[in-house]
């Protein structure tokens, strides 16, 4: 192997081979940290190798290194899986010349991962050397010296490859040190379409899409349909174009590519999400559940773990809410759970439509009948679920029995939070002022202090904000929100209006929102106020979204009516609206939104279904009211009837 | 060399009604005109003599042939132009000449353009033998045909056309009785004659007889040779449409199959498959055999056409089938080519214009138009703007008819309607003021718009004058009787209390009417968006104080469930299977776009 910088890693990997390789041979091409020595501790031949930028040449000094019959090769960020030393052992006793094997990429912290085969294992001979600075091959030269070579492939061979979890800032500075070698090597060989494929991922990677389309089109001219890596590319390419946004030209990949590759369940998944993304909900439907029914995906697909399982079902269960089926919804969320139960979107999602704040009792017995919620991990993740719901007391609760000891600090904050919405001040500054100044929470912690004390001034008098630290660290935006809750109520009149950007907007949502929960509409409306008045028409749909949702119907109604006027006819605004006057039973006039927003836009399911609901709601509320007042008319207790019933 | 000489000849009766036309559209081109009378007694002889004075009286005997052979005897002229009176000619100075001139050709088979709907299409062509040397006869007592000894002397003209009035249904019964009386007797004298099965089969689907039509064109289909095809491709499509109307969609199909295997080229025999398979619901099926239709082009002279299979009417009706099976973007295109192949046929726009409607917001789908250039002429604006009313969209139906003065009264009214109810009341309530001159314009709708325009601007006064002059004309007191509720409900003052009994129902059907059309509104404003709401209310509370105003009130409220729920089904439920075709190679990497 060779290595850089991996003396957090490299245990790990030495570790799983232990028991089944002879000799371990690392090169090292310029640790600064500690790497060499774990190296060494841990029984390896160690190398040094002053780094030129080619992987080849670097490997083969490791290859010239190891004295076995064969060589197995691995990165620091891989482990050889637990099951498959008996089966390398079985292996190479076989008369084979080398081992396509199977490496499973970790993507995300639920378990989402992406298989796929690679070429790691061969014999030793000296002919057999890597060549290609980068995404060094080995393979081709095994063939050109030995046609005969036998090479099978070798599925339950598994190595694990942590590597996509590392941080971002370390992944950049990898991809920018491999695009430099590739373009070397690029303007070398110009025409060699797997390093145009290569290069086209890395741009991917680092978000340029359109050069990524660009070499992804070139890496696919002309190439056979059987090459290991086609059906990949395609995938690449549907991808980018999803990202560029041009949806049809995505959508007419799909099609090629399915042509080629009917049983790819990654192609109809993504297909799914192109499909949604333009609301054409019914194919995007279709498109999932063909995802559900693929075949088991060969490993050279690469398939993304729960694009045939847990994604597809999910995303089906987000269709159904579209078309305000709730049930539907919760019946493919539980599909995906139970496919993936560390899939949190499905739990979020299932959260969500039992809707916490108003029937939190019900949504707690029900989560628990449906998951164990028995490691503090666990209650911290439904804790944070239903806090982001404003289910501050179940919230509470889970974070309360997750323990003291292994809160983070943006968990610690979010749990000071709950308090203050349950109004348990003190309990609630105790938790705040324990989040040190260097803690990245800390602006949010005084920013929510000083929410604090305005809620109940009698804790000002004993604790204060951090008002140096403030001065001196945070934002401009953050000392302004912090201003505005500081201020004493009396000289808001005089003061100029205050301008925010958008981490400030952010912050005065979030204080309205909870300002709001606690019915606290004065503090809410003082704040608004105080604010640029052209900043508040701006984000005025969002506010008047926040006042509906607690019941502040009038103010809700004003603001949305504020940004009507300055906007125009847009239907999120003229739903927004229908729903608060419906919410007020004022039917006849939230007709008229409703149908507005529904002409506008089309393609959204629940505007019908809001509007259709709305008709009958009137109708029931008339025949009701009429019957009310005249039992004796059959014709119309009949149709009441009829109503009821239906 | 002087052209040679051109009589029209034709038999008539009783055709007053149409004469005039006929003759003007000819009299620059013949020499001579030949008018046999068989019989009229309207003003049919006087205006031939106004025209020529070779009028000739005939006793008719049952004998279409002897008639026109009569006519011809008359003739002076080297060549004759055989027209009915209900026919006109479309032609170009030298048109006819070019034709008569040709001394290789003795007898000519004319397009005749009849206006119909039997396929959908504008209009159909048929070839028919109409120009010829004057020593031609006919023969049959019925469809009277000319025999041409040697075919090799006729030729099929593109021009001049002969055009055809629509019919009214009962004049083409009558004909048609008499018709296929005439033809029984003939085909007992002539059992083995196709054309006589040929023109009694077609009679009897102008009847709606289907099965005698049925048994009538198969026996002609047996009996005419392969290479008559103005008179087989006729009997083919006739037939279709028989099996068509009655069900017998393998027999339809099965006819298509063989006869498109005879006449390739025939793009109405493949459309006509093609809305057979439509009609079965195998739309795969029935694109590809419009695709066909669209392939062969324009049939060869001497076959019966529908105007528009061989372009506009198949994109139609293959954009009707992509629809079906959820390809709105291709179906789009189809109507959008239909619609521009033929910019009368605003079937296809409408078409266009409803997914795009399902698809984008109005304003945009609007503008578009206006890019293409709205359609300008008066009809078609209007057809326009009433299809976005029905849409619901008032405003834009307004927009419709901005530019497209001068209006008819009727269109007049019905900008009033969209004018009020896209919140430009002002300009409604002026239009109605200029209408109340004339006799008759103010129909009962526009008294209904001009009080509902008067209590959106809370005149109540004048409202309740209007409903008084309402009230004095029995049939309209209905209204009267509804506007006067509302008026006192929305002044706030005592209601005249509940309908009687017997005009509960009428009452409560006027003001669910208004209601319905407030369900349409589109406006600007916040002040007429209050307004609106208050008229909505308060006829909804009139509606509330008798159970049939709230039985009405309940079944309006339903049936605007239903068509939400409808849309919603039509709009995006439509099972939109994914498919794609299998491939096995790489070569044909496309460049994706669509």
């Amino acid at each position: 192997m060779i290595v850089r910088d991996e003396e957090h890693n490299l245990p790990r990997c030495l570790e799983s081979v232990r028991d089944v390789v002879a000799e371990v041979i690392v090169v090292d091409t310029g640790s600064v940290d500690q790497t060499f020595q774990v190296a060494e501790k841990a029984g390896a031949k160690v190398l040094r190798f002053p780094w030129n930028h080619n992987f080849s040449e670097a490997r083969n000094q490791a290859l010239a290194a190891a004295t076995g019959d064969w060589i197995l090769i691995l990165d620091a960020d891989e482990t050889l899986a637990p099951g498959s030393v008996s089966v390398l052992r079985r292996i190479v006793e076989e008369p084979a010349e080398g081992y396509i094997v199977k490496i499973i990429n970790f993507i995300g912290s639920e378990g989402d991962n992406c298989p796929d085969l690679v070429f790691r294992l061969f014999r030793n001979r000296p002919a057999y050397q890597f060549h290609g600075a980068i995404h060094e091959q080995i393979m081709d030269v095994i063939l050109a010296h030995n046609q005969q070579a036998v090479i099978p492939t070798a599925e339950d061979l598994v190595i694990l490859h942590h590597g996509y979890l590392r941080s971002q800032i370390a992944q950049k500075d990898k991809i920018s040190r491999n695009m430099a070698i590739i373009e070397h090597e690029l303007a070398k060989k110009p025409h060699n379409q797997s390093l145009r494929y290569q290069y086209g991922l890395e741009l991917f990677r680092l978000g340029r899409f359109s050069e990524a389309l660009a070499e992804f089109k070139e890496a696919a001219k002309g190439l056979d349909a059987r090459t290991m890596y086609f059906p990949k590319l395609l995938r690449s390419t549907a991808l980018v174009c999803y990202e560029l946004k041009d949806y049809a030209q995505a959508m007419g990949v799909i099609k090629h590519a399915l042509g080629l590759f009917p049983d790819y369940a990654d192609l109809y998944y993504y297909g799914g999400l192109i499909c949604r993304e333009q609301k054409i909900y019914p194919q995007a439907l279709d498109l999932f559940k063909q995802a559900l029914a693929s075949p088991p995906q060969p490993t050279n697909y690469a398939s993304l773990s729960g694009t045939k399982g847990y994604r597809s079902y999910y995303e089906i269960g987000r269709l159904a809410e579209e078309y305000g089926n709730e049930e539907e919804a919760l019946r493919y969320y539980l599909l995906s759970m139970h496919d993936n139960p560390r899939f949190t979107a499905a739990m979020a999602a299932i959260v969500h439509v039992l809707n916490p704040r108003e029937d939190a009792e019900y949504t707690r017995r029900a989560m628990e009948k449906l998951c164990d919620f028995c490691t503090p991990a666990a209650k911290l993740l439904i804790g944070r679920i239903y806090f982001a719901e404003a289910a501050y007391q179940l919230a509470l609760d889970y974070f309360s029995q997750a323990g003291e000891g292994g809160l983070t600090s943006a968990d610690l904050l979010l749990k000071a939070l709950c308090l203050i919405q349950l109004r348990r001040f003190s309990e609630a500054l105790a938790l705040l002022d324990a989040i040190l100044p260097t803690d990245a929470q800390y602006a949010a912690v005084q920013v929510n202090k000083l929410f604090c004390y305005r809620l109940a001034p009698d804790h000002a008098s004993v604790g204060a904000s951090d008002s140096q630290w403030l001065a001196r660290h945070a934002s401009a935006d953050v000392q302004r929100v912090a201003g505005l809750l500081g201020e004493s109520s009396q000289k808001t009149n005089l003061a100029e209006p205050v301008f925010l950007g958008e981490e400030g907007l952010a912050l005065v949502k979030d204080i309205l929102r909870r300002a709001l929960a606690l019915g606290e509409e004065n503090l809410a409306e003082g704040l608004l106020a105080r604010l640029n008045q052209d900043l508040v028409t701006e984000s005025a749909l969002e506010f008047g979204e926040i006042f509906g949702v607690y019941g502040f119907f009038a103010q809700a109604e004003n603001m949305v009516q504020q940004y009507l006027r300055s906007q125009g006819n847009c239907p999120r605004a003229n739903f927004q609206l229908a729903e608060i006057l419906r919410r007020q039973d004022r039917l006849v006039e939230a007709e008229y939104y409703y149908r507005q927003t529904l002409t506008a836009d089309p393609r959204e399911p629940r505007y019908y279904i809001k509007l259709i609901g709305l008709y009958k709601r009137l109708r029931q509320n008339i025949l009701a009211e009429a019957v009310q007042k005249d039992p004796g008319l059959r014709a119309l207790s009949d149709l009441f009837a009829e109503e009821t019933e239906t | 060399m002087s052209r040679p000489t051109l009589a029209l000849a034709m038999i008539v009766r009783n055709e007053g009604k149409h004469l005039r036309k006929c003759l003007d559209s000819v009299k620059e081109f013949v020499d001579e005109m030949i008018i046999v009378d068989t019989g009229s007694d309207d003003n049919t002889m006087e205006i031939a003599r106004q025209y020529t004075n070779k009028v000739y009286h005939y006793k008719w005997h049952n004998d279409f042939a002897a008639a026109r052979n009569y006519a011809l005897e008359q003739v002076s002229s080297e060549w004759v132009l055989s027209l009915d009176a209900d026919e006109w000619l479309e032609a170009a100075p030298g048109e006819l000449e070019a034709l008569i001139t040709n001394e290789r050709r003795q007898v000519y088979f004319l397009p005749l353009f009849s206006f119909g709907d039997s396929f959908g299409g504008k209009f159909d062509q048929f070839m028919v033998l109409r120009l010829f040397k004057q020593s031609y006869r006919f023969k049959g007592s019925i469809h009277e045909q000319i025999i041409v000894p040697d075919p090799s002397r006729g030729g099929y003209a593109m021009r001049p056309v002969i055009r055809h009035d629509p019919v009214s249904l009962k004049e083409r019964l009558a004909k048609r009785g008499r018709n296929i009386s005439l033809l029984k007797l003939a085909i007992a004298q002539e059992p083995e004659n196709p054309f006589l099965y040929y023109y009694i089969g077609a009679d009897w689907l102008g009847f709606g007889r289907f099965d005698y039509a049925i048994a009538a064109l198969q026996q002609a289909l047996k009996g005419l040779p392969e290479e008559q095809v103005t008179f087989r491709t006729p009997a083919i499509r006739f037939l279709t449409t028989c099996y068509s109307m009655t069900g017998k969609i393998a027999e339809g199909i099965r006819l298509c199959r063989t006869e498109c295997e005879r006449y390739p080229a025939y793009s109405d025999l493949w459309f006509s498959g093609g809305t057979l398979f439509e009609a079965m619901g195998d739309y795969g099926e029935a694109m590809r055999w419009y695709h066909k239709a669209l392939e062969a082009g324009k049939p060869p002279p001497g076959f019966y056409h529908t105007d528009g299979t061989e372009s506009y009417l198949t994109l139609y009706h293959l954009g009707g089938c992509l629809e079906a099976l959820g390809r709105y973007r291709e179906a789009r295109n189809c109507f959008d080519q239909a619609w521009q192949a033929n910019k009368e046929f605003y079937f296809a726009l409408i078409k266009r214009l409803i997914l795009d409607l399902t698809h984008t917001n109005p304003e945009q789908v609007f503008s578009q138009l206006v890019k293409e250039g709205l359609p300008v002429k008066p009809e078609t604006a209007r057809i326009l703007a009433d299809f976005f009313w029905d849409m619901g969209l008032s405003d834009l139906a307004c927009k419709c008819l901005a530019d497209a003065m001068p209006f008819d009264e009727d269109t007049l009214r019905a900008l009033v309607k969209y004018e009020l109810f896209s919140g430009r009341i002002n300009p409604a309530l002026d239009k109605i003021r200029d209408l109340t001159g004339k006799p008759g314009a103010l129909t009962e709708e526009m008294l209904t718009l001009q009080c509902m325009a008067l209590l959106l601007k809370q005149e109540y006064r004048s409202v309740r004058k209007l409903a008084y002059v309402l009230w004095r004309q029995p049939e309209r007191r209905n209204t009267a009787w509804a506007m006067l509720n509302l008026c006192a409900m929305m002044a706030q003052e005592k209601p005249c209390g509940r309908a009687e009994t017997w005009r509960a129902k009428a009452v409560a059907q006027c003001l669910t009417d208004m209601l319905e059309n407030c369900w349409r509104s589109r406006l600007q404003t916040d002040g007429e968006r209050r307004a609106f709401a208050r008229l909505s209310g308060n006829i909804i509370a009139v509606l509330k104080r008798w159970p049939e105003g709230i039985a009405a009130l309940a079944q309006s409220l339903r049936e605007h469930e239903q068509a939400v729920s409808r849309s919603l089904a039509n709009n995006l439920t439509v099972s939109g299977a994914y498919e794609h075709e299998t491939r096995t190679d790489n070569q044909l990497m496309p460049d994706y776009e669509e």
